[in-house]
């Protein structure tokens, strides 16, 4: 791949790539480490894409799996970053307020599906091909992803939180 | 009614604001640095494990020959020295090498003026001009192949603009809504050809997903700030700005021929050659041949540019697409096609 070409696919895919790892981990720094390494996987990789299309669904799957390697791994598990030790790249997004909170209480499962139907704009079978499940999983994942977000929406209103009544 | 998307924007819109993310240069130099640190590393891994390793082949000679064989360790490090001196291949080159096997190879390039003279001779004319933000903007045409849509358009100055590569002056946002309600607003790739006076001259292509048969699309021609402002709220356009265009896939072609000729076990039934696409008919539900191979489409001129597969489709028969990305295709200077040692002659 050429500078010229990685430069024009960040551009286009470097949201969709930290809004998709932000589904899956905890903080921002782990969101853009993962997207950093999504496109230097993009750089080094040795196939041809058909269209933008299909390099951005080749980001994206490439995401989910390195997000979920990172998940699996052992050092995620039973360490901090150090960032936590108050460094200002780090956002804990579980600890934040507002919009960015409610997606981090949704089941990662169900968000990540949510996140791949409703934003990215993918069907349930481009879904469960890129996560690796079946279509039936993605839509009963849609459909309590749904439920519980609304449930979630309406637990925050009742927190006052006249910002979030816009979405219904 | 809750709007699951305007959610997520938003909540990214909050972590995007509050979190302090590489912006794009930054995410390209990062990877860059990484590429080029990996390399190094690459280089550098080979030095010790030499050393190991003849350290210990020296040791194990040592004991069981002892001092009298006379061992040159030195010879070693000049080994791995020649070792760590070749470069590797890059998967290009090794791609080139093994798809071309050495036969002399020139990649097609035509001059900017030809390609516009023969794009504007292939398109199909619009002609509608749009003030986008106090700035003239005048589509020319449009060409679609069943894969690739493209827009030849002019933004006209009120004094002679200074358009380098790097900076292109004003340029309209091209969005397209489908009759689904797709908008698609990523990917146009736009290229500059020329300034004549006042005008620039550009043409924008992108490749989209369509039914199989015919569509319509509406192109909004629309301010940048406009098209993001609508991304956000993903909201319908609500500018007059706009441009209805007729897909049909069965006009696109400057390139028909239904002659069938055979490959091995299968048999080619159509070849259709449209502004950036080949399409490969057939008659057998097995394309793999045909999918796996690239195509190479040979010009009067004697150049000769490589078309990359695209998508097939099983049934009855199949079809094999192999794209030019955005190459231009006229059909009237290739002289033939090549499918591994089968020579296609074109009578375009």
């Amino acid at each position: 791949m050429t500078d010229s070409e990685l430069e024009r696919y960040i551009k286009l895919y470097r949201a969709n790539v930290i809004g998709a790892a932000l589904c899956y981990v905890k903080n921002t720094s782990d969101a853009e480490d993962i997207a950093q390494d999504v496109f230097f996987r993009l750089y080094t990789y040795t196939g041809t894409f058909e269209s933008d299309e299909h390099t951005k669904a080749w980001l994206l799957r490439c995401t989910i799996n390195l997000s979920k390697s990172l998940l699996r791994s052992h050092w995620y598990k039973f360490s901090l970053p150090l960032e936590a030790a108050g460094e200002k790249a780090h956002f804990d997004i579980a600890e934040s307020d507002g919009l960015l909170q409610v997606m981090s209480r949704i089941t990662k499962r169900n968000r990540i599906a949510l996140y791949m139907y409703y934003y990215e704009g993918y069907s349930t079978s481009e879904i469960a091909e890129m996560t690796g499940t079946n279509v039936d999983t993605v839509s009963a994942r849609l459909s309590r992803g749904r439920k519980q977000l609304k449930s979630l929406l309406i637990k925050e209103r009742r927190r006052s939180d006249d910002e979030l009544q816009r979405f219904f | 009614m809750m709007n699951y998307k305007d959610f997520f924007e938003n909540a990214l819109c909050e972590a995007f604001t509050k979190a302090p993310f590489s912006d794009d240069e930054q995410m390209f130099n990062i990877v860059k640095e990484r590429t080029s640190n990996m390399e190094k590393k690459k280089l550098r891994s080979k030095k010790p494990a030499v050393i190991a390793a003849s350290i210990a082949a020296a040791a194990a000679l040592t004991v069981s020959a002892g001092a009298a064989l006379n061992w040159d360790i030195a010879s070693l490090f000049i080994g791995s020295k020649a070792h760590i001196s070749e470069i590797p291949e890059t998967w290009f080159q090794r791609e080139f090498r093994e798809y071309y096997k050495n036969e002399e190879f020139t990649e097609r390039s035509v001059s900017a003026d030809s390609e516009y003279d023969i794009f504007q001779a292939l398109s199909t004319e619009i002609d509608k001009s749009f003030d986008v933000s106090g700035n003239d903007v005048h589509v020319l045409g449009t060409a679609f192949d069943g894969n690739r849509l493209d827009v030849l358009f002019e933004v006209i100055y009120d004094d002679e603009p200074q358009i380098t590569e790097d900076n292109n002056s004003f340029m309209p946002a091209l969005v397209l809504a489908f009759p689904d309600d797709r908008y698609e607003e990523y990917g146009w790739h736009t290229f500059y050809y020329e300034t004549v006076g006042n005008t620039a001259r550009y043409r924008a292509g992108f490749e989209i997903k369509m039914p199989e048969d015919k569509g319509n699309v509406r192109m909004f021609v629309v301010d940048e700030n406009e098209r993001l402002s609508a991304y956000r709220k993903g909201m319908a356009y609500e500018s007059d700005n706009y441009v209805d265009i007729d897909l049909d896939r069965d006009n696109v072609y400057s390139y028909y021929s239904d002659e069938e000729i055979s490959i091995g076990d299968h048999t080619i039934t159509g070849i259709r050659i449209s502004p950036f696409t080949v399409r490969i008919e057939g008659n057998s539900t097995d394309s793999a041949v045909f999918f796996d191979n690239n195509i190479i489409a040979v010009f009067s001129d004697g150049t000769v540019y490589d078309l990359y597969p695209g998508r097939k489709s099983a049934g009855s028969g199949f079809f094999s697409y192999y794209r030019s990305r955005g190459i231009l295709l006229d059909a009237r200077e290739i002289t033939e096609l090549r499918i591994g040692d089968t020579v296609i002659p074109i009578k375009g």
